[in-house]
């Protein structure tokens, strides 16, 4: 019974890496004008067709209500106010319900109600492939079942004595139209997924042929400290000394930089080497070796171990981790204009029974509500012109993998706490 | 840590693809060094083959002495006339191969394993990435050790490790001296606290390169601007018969007591090995402790005459050969 319990505990802290889901996108290459662009269509459309299908090439069933509802609903989408917030979950799940109700849900009533008339059997295919356009192949998938689920009931209750059902052709040719839409949908979000893969490499290669130039700028600062040391009476020795130095310290910032952007380009492929790490060494060590801008950062941050606790993954992920928060916490302390006061930085090690805890408090300028649920996400920056908003996305991604999380409270000008959990390490037996 | 028999200093190779790169580690590596930049594989590859050849040649000539010994001649006059007719050429033979793994043409690992005659110390530069190959390299044993190019001390770490390996004493040359001690000789040799007390002198006296022979007993050893020492060792059984010596070369009775309780030595052997150029001396003797029993010991000057002095000195030779030029592209 117990080996079966650690079984699947370690199943478990390697199921987040079989299967790395990409995060939901409700609106494919979503854009303001994208969006005016479609609630113009939907406004202008419906009056059209409507008169098409009911004076031009008339069809069994119009309706004028339900046409203009249809049309004030996507006018809704050229609303200013929604192409301004477009990240912000509320705006994107109207955005989806509009869409949803426009497409799957309003042609399949059509489809219904004109008892699978030639033309709404084309329109109702059509459409279909181009909701997999609109949305993200998962979200469409699921509206369109819904929206047939819901108008197939609405339809059985409300025109219950319309004996029409649509052909078995008719069957196969939305199913057809169905698989092949979700198969474009798949083919366009692997794309998207390559694309990502093939940017975050770009960015690893890149960081790794700066290497070697930034160590030949590291030997020239060696080479300027033994000329010095050659001739320690000259003048202005001292002064070429503190240029040397200079150097280094620009170096070594320079190429922890590069670390950090190597590790996250590395997101979507985190090796799976994992080993017992103990927390309060890798804090005590990061802590250490963290390239601090100024001695005033450097004693601001205060290490305060509780519970020294041992879990299971790559040291140098979690290393890297550890820095991306510190890097974090000492921009947020940076931009409240912070004086460091000991203390501004605070993280904490502590266990429970199952879970050990490190806690990264900062007393910066914190995260607006509003931002906190995106922080994660890759790509995400509130930092639009600096930060390149990988950081958070590979700090989860890394906590994941050990079977841990990362949490977060933060209140706007009241600083933020970080709270990386992971499960204690089993002991062997 | 053992009392190396030859030691010498060796020249350092470093093999790099990016010219900046190589030509601030040249900056940077101490003046003392005999230091060679490489560009390209082939043309370092080309150089540490006529290594192996060169180090051969040197070997051979080292056991020649060793030979001729057992056949009766003396040992100090033909170690002399062995250091002044080689000049300097000894001390061009590289010692240490630094070599980057990332390279265009062929991985630093590649260009190694084709040297595989080659019995210098390697070093390879990783990248961070290459890490894992060069743990699998070292426990193959490709190379002494590896260091990665972007740390952050990186002058520091291949300074130490490379002075580590310049002075590791050659196993042949080791082998070869071996045959002129006694057993007694080579166990007192190999106790830890007299070794450790003769890598002492040497750094303090400031050799860069000695022999230590079993006859006579004692170390032969140059410093940098050529001058030559003689370190003569006696056993405390010896100082006896040394004393009746020194009374038989007309030394006072004074001084015979004190060869006698090991305050004084004379450099009887040196002279007779030097064709008594000179009468013998005698000098201020030390005591260096063992695990088991002391060595008495006294430090000699060999006359100039002797050594091929200045002209080929390894300060000299740094100083005409210790260009750090980067090769033509």
């Amino acid at each position: 019974m117990h080996k079966l319990r650690r079984a699947a505990q370690a199943w478990m802290q390697r199921a987040p890496r079989r299967q790395t889901l990409a995060p939901l996108e409700p609106i494919l290459h979503a854009s303001p004008w994208r969006v005016r662009l479609l609630g113009l269509t939907i406004l202008l459309g419906h009056p059209v067709f409507g008169w098409i299908w009911s004076r031009w090439l008339v069809q069994p069933y119009e309706n004028g209500w339900l046409r203009g509802l249809m049309a004030l609903l996507g006018a809704v989408l050229m609303l200013p106010a929604l192409g301004r917030n477009l990240s912000s979950e509320r705006t994107q799940l109207l955005i989806s319900l509009i869409i949803w109700i426009e497409l799957p849900v309003f042609f399949s009533w059509m489809y219904l109600c004109n008892a699978g008339s030639a033309a709404w059997l084309a329109s109702a295919c059509v459409v279909t492939a181009f909701y997999y356009h609109l949305t993200e192949w998962r979200i469409a998938t699921a509206g369109m079942v819904g929206g047939a689920l819901l108008t197939g009931a609405l339809f059985a209750w409300l025109m219950p004595a319309d004996p029409h059902v649509g052909g078995t052709v008719d069957a196969v040719l939305i199913l057809f139209s169905w698989s092949c839409s979700i198969l474009l949908g798949l083919s366009s979000a692997n794309l998207r997924r390559e694309h990502l893969a093939h940017t975050l490499t770009t960015m690893g290669i890149m960081a790794h042929e700066l290497r070697t130039p930034l160590s030949t700028a590291a030997l020239i600062g060696d080479a300027i400290g033994l000329e010095v040391q050659r001739q320690p009476a000259h003048p202005r020795a001292a002064k070429l000394e503190q240029l040397g130095q200079r150097l280094h310290t620009l170096v070594r910032a320079m190429n922890h930089q590069i670390d950090t952007q190597i590790a996250n380009a590395k997101l979507l492929q985190l090796p799976r080497h994992t080993e017992a790490v103990a927390a309060a060494a890798l804090v005590q060590e990061v802590t250490a070796a963290y390239p601090y801008a100024s001695s005033r950062q450097r004693e601001c941050v205060q290490v305060v171990i509780l519970a020294d606790f041992v879990f299971q993954g790559s040291p140098t992920q979690f290393a890297q981790l550890l820095g991306n928060l510190i890097k974090n916490a000492l921009h947020a302390l940076t931009a409240a204009d912070s004086s460091y006061p000991v203390g501004a930085l605070r993280i904490e090690v502590d266990h429970g029974r199952t879970q050990g805890w490190i806690r990264v408090a900062d007393n910066g300028i914190g995260i607006a509500p509003a931002l906190l649920p995106h922080i994660f996400k890759p790509f995400f920056s509130s930092r639009r012109s600096t930060g390149h908003g990988l950081g958070l996305a590979f700090c989860q991604q890394v906590a994941r993998s050990a079977g841990g999380s990362i949490q977060v409270k933060s209140e706007h000008a009241m600083g933020a706490v970080f709270m990386v959990v992971v499960p204690l390490a089993l002991a062997d037996h | 840590m053992s009392f190396p028999l030859y030691r010498r200093p060796g020249g350092v190779v470093f093999l790099d693809d990016d010219r900046d790169y190589l030509e601030m580690l040249g900056e940077v590596m101490p003046p003392d060094w005999l230091v060679r930049l490489y560009l390209r594989p082939v043309a370092c590859i080309e150089r540490l083959q006529q290594d192996i050849a060169l180090r051969e040649a040197d070997a051979w000539a080292q056991q020649e002495i060793v030979n001729r010994w057992r056949e009766g001649s003396l040992l100090i006059p033909q170690i002399l006339h062995y250091w002044r007719h080689d000049q300097a050429a000894r001390f061009s033979l590289v010692q240490v191969a630094v070599v980057d793994y990332a390279m265009p043409a062929m991985s630093g690992l590649r260009m190694l394993a084709e040297l595989t005659r080659w019995p210098g110390a390697r070093i390879l530069l990783t990248g961070r990435a290459d890490e894992q190959l060069a743990v699998s390299a070292f426990n193959r044993g490709l190379i002494s050790q590896f260091i990665p190019k972007q740390s952050s001390d990186i002058r520091q770490r291949l300074t130490h490790a490379i002075e580590a390996l310049r002075h590791h004493p050659d196993e042949r040359h080791q082998h070869i001296w071996r045959a002129t001690f006694s057993p007694r000789q080579h166990a007192l040799l190999s106790q830890p606290l007299i070794a450790q007390a003769l890598n002492g002198l040497a750094q303090a006296q400031r050799w860069i390169e000695h022999v230590c022979i079993g006859s006579p007993f004692g170390v032969l050893a140059l410093n940098a601007q050529g001058g030559i020492s003689w370190l003569q060792l006696e056993l405390a059984e010896n100082l006896n018969e040394l004393a009746e010596m020194a009374l038989s070369e007309g030394f006072g009775e004074r001084t015979a007591n004190e060869i006698r309780s090991g305050s004084q030595l004379i450099d009887m052997e040196l002279q007779l090995a030097l064709g008594a150029a000179r009468p013998p001396e005698a000098r201020q003797a030390f005591v260096i402790a063992g695990e088991s029993e002391p060595l008495y010991a006294a430090i000699f000057p060999v006359a100039e005459s002797f050594g091929s002095a200045q002209a080929a000195s390894h300060a000299q030779f740094l100083d005409s050969h210790g260009e750090r030029e980067l090769p033509e592209d």
